[in-house]
């Protein structure tokens, strides 16, 4: 008997909460309190994650004015393209102006388009577009590679756990998301590289061949990953079937 | 440790019992030198030499944690421990806990009282802020034995007359075969076991206040990872046919001999190095260690480790070793961790050309560009992701060094140096140059 009130309880609160649930969820109405200018990007736009996961970095936006500081209580929301998500999606800006999310990458690899908007004191929309890069398995494995072989080279930024050896080098290493360089590559030169040194393709011999350390599928994950991360996006050359 | 949620009073009780049931250590205090007065600056250049933050955190001037997780944050330690007990621990921590990781640094007299010191005045102004404590009454302990007994603080904890309870939480084994109808789920928490799962250990006593799991601090991402295992202990994973089962491999009991095994037992080598499959990987492998190096060289760097890879944060530290101790491991390592692979001392220096050398030298810094990652000259060279070889003449063997060229995973397992098939006189005439570097520029007066 006593059982029964146990579980009893917490279906009666269930049914309660269903009732309540009839008109469908009320979103709290956010009123701003100030209205920016111009709404620029703090940080987080251009990550790499994997497919359908979250970002390691949270997405910040920031509400200026004209002279350019950071507006506090202004109102911005945010879209994600497909099945990525931005939590929260709406809200106002905090004290410095920013405004902080967490995104989420939808489940096919690909440029996920986050549209961030607030609104001037003419009820005018600002926006701002941010991408974000989902990496399907190969890729994925390509950016495990990157970090193990490449970032210390190839990446300009320090961590705590790994110093960059980029100014070290009398040649500078091309930044994987370099989309001027390797747009302009084809894929066999780019794996003729990796596993031969760069000295097979007229570059600078300070990258050494990997060839002996990577198997095949693990140079074609490089280059997947080279391809995913590039700034401007890479476009494969093949049959153009309409104007874009 | 988890928060158990106490209330003020019943934090006191089990304090008063763990107080109660504390006995004496029969260890001599060490010999200490109390330091100068305003010796901060030096202790805490000692903590920085000892490389003690390899393992301990401490919290900076911004309130991040800086430091390793292998030992106990030390942010507050002067407001935790007693000065005596302290200088006791750092002299030896073996005599206190027989299976520590802490290393048994020979620290001196004057060094105890330094980083005691150093230690000691890492505390919180607002300590015991709110807190009176008067003499435990007997009726306190006896709560507190109660206490500790209900919340089981023996299965992780080992306390003086409290016995390790058994099957004190609920068993997992088929957790993940858990029936939903056997689940009192409330509010808010999807009717699936996933979910149940998550918010079970999100916050325990959001099932009810007599729950005795503590709360745990893990970010949704552990959450899941803890979910993820716990789903998978079913029914039918447990009758799964034995060939089918891929067993974990088996902790290595590896345990070096002779007075260098001793040794090695109390500077716990094991705790960041890894030998015959047992140990830790913060610092390399020494299983082969013996075929790559040469023992003046390694006896100077047991005393006092120099810096190899500039680019590591954690380093080896100086423990103080006599030369005796020193020479004594020295001598065990380059004569039983040797590799079958080849035999060290098969390539003498004396054997290259001048010619070799300079061959060695053109294909160093034009064909395989070895100073992106390393230094021979650090008046031109500057790439630090490998180990420095300004004096690798010194350090390394010329078999060692060839065999490694040819491949380097191999030899070092993980290694990120890639395998570029060096041909054999390549690798040798490579060598060649390597084993001419004995000097820095500074001493051959460039």
């Amino acid at each position: 008997m006593k059982r029964a009130v146990e579980i009893g309880l917490p279906v009666l609160g269930m049914l309660l909460g269903l009732a309540g649930c009839q008109k469908g969820p009320v979103a709290p109405v956010l009123h701003p309190k100030a209205n920016g200018a111009a709404l620029v990007e703090s940080s987080g736009g251009r990550q790499a994650g994997f497919v359908g996961s979250p970002l390691d970095q949270p997405v910040v936006v920031q509400v200026n004015d004209a002279q350019g500081n950071g507006v506090a209580g202004a109102l911005v929301s945010l879209t994600a393209a497909g099945d990525a998500t931005v939590t929260p999606a709406t809200g106002l800006t905090a004290d410095d102006g920013t405004f902080t999310v967490n995104c989420q990458l939808g489940g096919v690899s690909g440029r996920y388009r986050i549209v961030a908007t607030t609104w001037d004191k003419q009820g005018k929309a600002i926006t701002l577009n941010l991408d974000e890069i989902a990496l399907g398995y190969q890729q994925n494995l390509g950016r495990q590679l990157n970090e193990k072989y490449c970032s210390r080279c190839h990446n300009q930024e320090s961590t705590v756990e790994r110093v960059s050896n980029y100014d070290n080098l009398a040649t500078k290493p091309h930044s994987f998301n370099d989309g001027n360089f390797y747009n302009t590559v084809n894929d066999a030169d780019i794996a003729a590289i990796i596993t031969y040194g760069g000295a097979a393709r007229h570059q600078s011999a300070e990258m050494p061949s990997y060839g002996g350390t990577l198997s095949k599928s693990d140079v074609d994950a490089l280059v997947s990953y080279v391809r995913a991360v590039s700034d401007p996006p890479y476009h494969e050359k093949g049959m153009t079937y309409a104007r874009q | 440790m988890p928060n158990f949620g106490f209330s003020d009073d019943e934090a006191r009780d089990i304090s008063a019992f763990l107080i109660a049931q504390s006995t004496k250590l029969n260890v001599p205090p060490p010999a200490v030198t109390q330091p100068a007065a305003d010796s901060s600056g030096e202790g805490s250049s000692l903590y920085g030499e000892s490389f003690c933050a390899s393992c301990h955190a401490m919290q900076n001037a911004a309130g991040m944690l800086v430091g390793g997780n292998v030992g106990p944050e030390l942010t507050r330690v002067g407001s935790k421990v007693k000065p005596e007990w302290l200088v006791s621990w750092l002299s030896n921590p073996g005599n206190w806990s027989p299976n520590t990781v802490m290393p048994h640094y020979r620290f001196d007299a004057k060094q105890l009282g330094l980083l005691a010191r150093y230690l000691g005045s890492q505390t919180d102004s607002g300590f015991l802020a709110h807190v009176s404590l008067s003499p435990a009454t007997q009726e306190q302990i006896d709560h507190g034995r109660r206490l500790v007994n209900e919340r089981g603080c023996a299965s992780c904890h080992v306390i003086n007359g409290i016995k390790k309870p058994d099957n004190f939480a609920p068993d997992l084994t088929d957790v993940g075969s858990r029936s939903l109808a056997k689940i009192v789920f409330v509010p808010g928490v999807e009717h699936d076991l996933p979910s149940y799962l998550a918010a079970k250990i999100r916050i325990p006593h959001q099932f009810g206040s007599a729950m005795k799991m503590p709360q745990f601090t893990l970010t949704t991402t552990q959450i899941d990872a803890l979910v993820n295992a716990l789903l998978a202990q079913t029914e039918r994973a447990e009758g799964l046919p034995a060939n089918l089962r891929v067993p974990g491999t088996a902790p290595s009991d590896y345990e070096p001999a002779g007075p260098a095994g001793q040794l090695i037992a109390d500077l716990r080598c094991f705790s960041c190095h890894s030998i015959n499959g047992r140990g830790g990987d913060m610092a390399p492998d020494l299983s082969i260690e013996g075929s790559a190096v040469q023992r003046p060289w390694l006896v100077s760097f047991l005393k006092a480790p120099n810096t190899l890879r500039p680019a590591l944060i954690r380093r080896m530290p100086r423990f103080n070793l006599s030369d005796k101790d020193a020479q004594t491991l020295a001598d065990y390592i380059l004569t039983v961790y040797q590799t079958p692979a080849f035999d060290a001392a098969s390539l003498p220096a004396s054997s290259f050309t001048q010619a070799q050398r300079d061959h060695g030298k053109q294909l160093f810094y034009s064909k395989y560009a070895c100073q992106s990652c390393h230094i021979v000259d650090p008046n031109t060279d500057k790439g630090y992701i490998g180990p420095t070889l300004t004096k690798a003449g010194l350090r390394l063997n010329a078999a060692w060094i060839v065999n490694y060229l040819k491949d380097p995973e191999k030899l070092r397992p993980g290694t990120i140096e890639p395998n570029q098939h060096i041909p054999d006189e390549d690798a040798r005439d490579l060598a060649a140059f390597l084993m001419a570097q004995t000097k820095t520029p500074k001493e051959n007066g460039k």
